[in-house]
């Protein structure tokens, strides 16, 4: 059992509150990813989980323990940093099984150990090999062995992949998640990568400033975001956010967009988060796979919006659309093709978009 | 704007080859990009075009004429490097109008033009502030402001946005593209980030160790990758490969799977390799009939958008690219088919490929 408890939280640095009043419950064998831009806290934070660094207030307890007293050393968490920390003139061999030597292990289990941790790594080539001779995808690849090998209950990571290459990112990212499942260590995973997060994490915390933003699985983070923080930097391309005023009439309600246009809104799950709007400045999200691009035809009550730019990326197509005051990005398919200054109307795939308070940021029923 | 040409050229630095016997033409007023992982060679090109490097054999041309002899300043190039080499004493402006200033413009020209560059990368307002004061994007644009800010033969760009963060990567790559539509440049652009090197080239070449992979448009090398090595390098998550052996008559049989496809090989035979893109796996619950294979679920992960579920198949593990956010349990058994017209068949052997388009 290792579960970790974050209680009101504190770390300052002279003035900068690095962490502030942070709750956070990590669940044993659970998969947590602290995301957030640099400075936001994410690295103090799993300072003060591993001991590196003491709290100013609040506590961390491991499976409703304080640790405040005990050291790093016995803490019982496995580290794995950006720049691995590989003894360059040991044999990856070497590297591995230093761990389980230095407890003293049998010499079959060690070797079985190594084996297997190398055969999940794909390093079982480069055992005999001394360290220094191997290329920055293995050196990472050996980092997180070395730690995992050890079989720690906590397993802490601080920007891990960030070195790799993309499409062995790409490849590491599952494996990463896959080692997690199968050794059942509860890991605490540090990125600025919301597509890492995304993809491997259990539940997100989101973190801006010291504060906790949100803390939720994935697609709550993503389907639901709390507020325009959050909106904005999950997702890739970010979620359109476009400024526009709540207005009510016979007709009922709509959102005017200015000389974009006006958005009627007969959408259900829309006129439930106006039902709480405290003011009519808002800020009207749509996440680009959910925008809709029809010919104009003038009857939709769509925004009017010029395609200003479109980019073939593989198996997505990003199309850029401009008006007066407003931007929106679309993804549509790998064959898409539209021609730059395109007139295009653009709506909302109905039972998508997000209505957040201008003035609190905080999207509107998220409480 | 000029046409950029290198004619077999190598160059080697001792016994590593920098590049061998390289020919490519950069068209006038087109975007170019040559993409590779780290040290493949990509900016030992760059400094042949600067004059930086003097090739062992080959020619290098600008705008037509053969260029070896003549010295860097003498070539008209503008050059943007990754480490942005602002002149931390001047503000954004004055390190706007330093490369006119040099070439004695006259004060109006030189104003004239540094507001036009200023405005065209909207940093007007930022003109009186020295680069300490400016962000990490915000310098960056000074720097490929005063790239632009004279008439030059070519731009070369090194890696100029991998500092930035990947939010402002993906804004700046947008605007350096509709900056060298409107400013009619012809610009050479190296990059290592393959999603980067597809949105913003007109045309893009791929580099492996010192030679030429493949040069086409985005479009052309995504959609028919001419080898394993460029298929393998274009495209996230990449492309799934399937070990087998190619029979007579273009029979393919995958190893430990039941798999079998045909392909028009044209003769070609010996061990094979089926690539197809994660987008183009189709993952049913109920056996579809026909080329589905088992497989069960390794990990699933979802992205908002779409999702990228990893399977279990034998003794590999495959990526399919989907739609949206459906759900699966781990372990859950389930079938895969594939989008027949849109796998590749490389041979094993040098990894060329053979085929596009499968029957089942």
């Amino acid at each position: 059992m290792s579960s970790i408890e974050l209680v009101n939280l504190t770390k300052r640095f002279g003035d900068l509150v690095a962490v502030n009043e942070l709750n956070l419950e990590i669940k044993d064998k659970e998969f947590v990813a602290l995301l957030g831009p640099s400075g936001c806290g994410k690295t103090t934070t799993m300072n003060l989980i591993a001991g590196i660094e003491n709290p100013d207030g609040g506590e961390v307890r491991f499976d409703g323990k304080n640790v405040g007293s005990v050291p790093l050393r016995k803490r019982g968490v496995g580290f794995v940093f950006q720049n691995y920390a590989i003894f360059t003139h040991m044999t990856t061999y070497k590297n591995l099984s230093f761990a389980l030597e230095v407890r003293g292990l049998p010499r079959d289990e060690i070797d079985r150990r190594v084996h297997e941790i190398a055969k999940l790594l794909d390093l079982e080539d480069r055992l005999p090999v001394p360290a220094a001779r191997l290329g920055v995808n293995e050196m990472q690849r050996l980092g997180i062995g070395r730690s995992a090998i050890a079989n720690p209950q906590i397993f802490l990571l601080d920007e891990p992949l960030s070195n790799l290459d993309a499409a062995f990112r790409a490849v590491m990212r599952t494996e990463l998640k896959h080692l997690q499942h199968q050794l059942g260590q509860t890991m605490v995973y540090v990125t600025h990568d919301q597509l890492e997060a995304m993809t491997m994490a259990d539940r997100i915390a989101v973190m801006d400033m010291g504060v906790l933003q949100q803390y939720g699985t994935p697609l709550e983070v993503y389907n639901r975001p709390r507020n325009l923080f959050v909106a904005r930097f999950m997702g890739s391309p970010s979620m359109n956010l476009l400024y526009c005023r709540l207005t009510e009439s016979d007709g009922g309600r709509a959102l005017d967009f200015d000389e974009s246009g006006r958005v009627e809104l007969h959408d259900e799950a829309l006129l439930k988060q106006c039902a709480s709007a405290r003011n009519a400045d808002l800020y009207f999200g749509m996440r680009p796979e959910d925008v809709e691009l029809s010919p104009v035809t003038g009857d939709r009550g769509g925004l009017a919006m010029t395609v200003t730019f479109v980019e073939h990326i593989g198996a997505r197509t990003i199309v850029h659309l401009r008006s007066a005051g407003h931007e929106v990005k679309a993804i549509e398919r790998n064959d898409f093709d539209v021609d730059i200054g395109a007139p295009m109307e653009v709506s909302p795939k109905p039972g998508a978009g997000w209505l957040f308070d201008a003035a609190t940021e905080i999207a509107l029923g998220a409480g | 704007m000029a046409k950029l040409e290198l004619r077999g050229v190598t160059k080697t630095y001792g016994k590593t080859v920098g590049v061998a016997n390289i020919d490519l033409t950069v068209e006038d007023n087109e975007f170019f990009c040559i993409f590779g992982p780290p040290s493949t060679g990509k900016s030992t090109i760059l400094r042949l075009f600067l004059g930086l490097e003097t090739p062992d054999s080959g020619e290098v041309c600008i705008g037509g004429e053969v260029v070896n002899g003549r010295l860097p300043a003498e070539r008209d190039l503008a050059m943007v490097f990754q480490n942005l080499a602002l002149f931390p004493h001047m503000t954004a402006g004055e390190n706007l109008a330093f490369p006119l200033a040099e070439r004695k413009t006259p004060k109006a020209e030189r104003e004239r033009r540094v507001n036009e560059v200023a405005d065209k990368l909207h940093i007007g307002p930022l003109l009186n502030k020295i680069p300490a004061h400016l962000s990490g994007g915000e310098r960056q644009r000074v720097a490929i402001g005063r790239a632009l800010v004279r008439d030059s033969n070519a731009l070369l760009m090194d890696e100029p946005i991998s500092a930035l963060d990947a939010r402002l990567r993906e804004e700046m790559r947008v605007e350096l593209k509709r900056l060298q539509r409107e400013m009619h440049r012809t610009l050479v652009y190296v990059t290592h980030d393959q999603e980067e090197a597809m949105s913003v080239a007109d045309r893009l070449c791929i580099i492996r160790d010192g030679g030429i992979a493949q040069i086409g448009t985005p479009q052309e090398i995504y959609n028919a990758p001419n080898s394993r090595y460029v298929a393998e390098v274009i495209g996230a998550p990449p492309m799934n490969f399937i070990a087998g052996a190619i029979g007579e008559g273009g029979a393919f049989s995958a190893d430990g799977l039941d798999l079998a496809l045909t392909f028009k090989t044209n003769g070609a035979a010996g061990p094979g390799d089926v690539g197809v893109r994660p987008e183009d796996i189709v993952i049913e619950r109920e056996a579809p009939g026909g080329h589905a294979v088992a497989a069960t679920i390794y990990e699933v992960e979802p992205l908002g958008g779409f999702t990228v579920v990893a399977l279990s198949v034998g003794d590999s593990v495959l990526r399919a690219q989907i739609t949206g956010q459906p759900q699966f349990t781990l372990g859950e058994p389930v079938h895969l088919s594939l989008a027949l017209d849109k796998c590749h068949l490389f041979a094993s052997a040098d990894g060329a490929r053979i085929a596009t388009g499968a029957t089942g």
